[in-house]
């Protein structure tokens, strides 16, 4: 079980994760709506693993990788893109990100990708 | 056979919404299949009520869809509100969807809304990110990106914005252009411009739906995207060139012209 950080400016993207990763025997720590505000639950919530949003407002995914990635490099980040936003993906990983899911994502796709991950760890 | 499932409204007068949808697909060669959001009472001059189905249902009819048969593409139409919007972004995210059209209808032509104000939110968020192509028209580009689109150039920065928010692709409607009939197709480095010669009709309605059908049938049969939206604006402009009156307002395209005419009947 991993304890994980959702982070998505939608309310509705991040109840669908959350429900998911629940169901699956995660804890959800905390949501943050903004990469600002995920840097902030981060620091506080020190969480295993992180799901990020790419296009948020006050601060995007990426920006919000870079910060949390120097501070702790073993801290893992799933991008969670827009299928519009592979270009943007190579950014995120050489910022800090482990992985990434494209949207519209399903549960299977989800699980993989965090198993994976935690499987590496 | 491949398929195309359409996500949207039903239209009594069979010229827009689902009808028009579940005609192109047939017309463009894929089985088409559909999941109903809202049923509107109309015709050809306007539209005279509005009843949204719950949540539940349209989630259901989704999952049956995709629980028994493979999906090529999907074409979303009306969504009508923020509920509904939801629903549907849940379901194709159950079925990780592929091939995502999305027209973001908001009002009819005969000037009724089909999208709560509300909703425009919701839809940029949840389902634009998903979607791999979006088709707005001038004002629907206006409404999404929050400045007026007017001309060429105006389309390219909405493109532009729309592109930033998360689809792969999107196609700016030029219909309500003053002269040629452009459409505007950006893929994140170019703009390619579909042009046509304006047709003198009035009979223009359910273009918008038959058009994004015909994006999703063209993606359905493995079209890359640049042939899917040519071959869609070649089918969209034959469908209004043959385009006729019914009704009393804005009649109908033609979306079995090619059939007609080799059988003599246009």
């Amino acid at each position: 079980m991993a304890r994980i950080l959702v982070c998505d400016d939608s309310a509705f993207m991040r109840m669908m994760l959350k429900r998911i990763l629940i169901e699956n025997g995660h804890e959800v720590i905390a949501e943050a709506g903004d990469g600002r505000q995920a840097v902030q639950l981060f620091r506080q919530f020190k969480p295993d693993l992180i799901t990020m949003d790419i296009t948020m407002p006050k601060m995007d995914g990426i920006e919000a990788v870079k910060i949390i990635h120097e501070e702790n490099p073993l801290v893992r980040i799933i991008m969670v893109t827009a299928i519009g936003q592979r270009a943007v993906i190579t950014e995120a990983l050489k910022a800090g990100a482990s992985d990434f899911i494209v949207k519209p994502f399903d549960a299977s796709q989800v699980m993989e990708t965090i198993d994976k991950i935690i499987n590496n760890n | 056979m491949k398929t195309a499932l359409t996500i949207a409204g039903s239209d009594s007068s069979g010229g827009a919404g689902i009808q028009a949808d579940l005609k192109t697909f047939s017309a463009c060669g894929v089985f088409g299949m559909s999941a109903i959001t809202a049923i509107t009472a109309q015709n050809t001059c306007g539209v005279t009520n509005i009843r949204e189905l719950d949540a539940e249902i349209i989630r259901d009819q989704i999952n049956a869809v995709y629980d028994d048969i493979t999906v090529d593409a999907v074409k979303i139409g009306m969504l009508a509100s923020p509920d509904i919007i939801e629903a549907v972004a849940e379901s194709l995210q159950r079925n990780a969807a592929k091939n995502i059209v999305l027209d973001t209808v908001m009002i009819s032509k005969s000037g009724s809304h089909l999208l709560k104000p509300e909703a425009v939110d919701v839809l940029k968020k949840v389902l634009l990110p998903m979607s791999l192509v979006v088709t707005p028209n001038l004002y629907e580009a206006s409404e999404i990106v929050g400045f007026s689109v007017e001309d060429q150039n105006d389309m390219k920065r909405a493109a532009e914005a729309i592109k930033n928010m998360g689809a792969q692709y999107v196609v700016v409607k030029g219909g309500h252009l003053v002269g040629n009939a452009c459409d505007l197709l950006y893929d994140g480095q170019e703009f390619i411009v579909f042009a046509n010669e304006r047709i003198d009709t009035i009979h223009t309605h359910g273009t918008g739906c038959t058009f994004s059908s015909a994006i999703a049938a063209g993606l359905a049969k493995g079209l890359s995207i640049n042939d899917a939206v040519a071959a869609a604006k070649k089918f969209i402009t034959m469908a209004i060139t043959h385009g006729f009156r019914l009704g009393q307002g804005v009649g109908p395209t033609h979306h079995f012209y090619e059939l007609y005419i080799k059988a003599g009947l246009c």
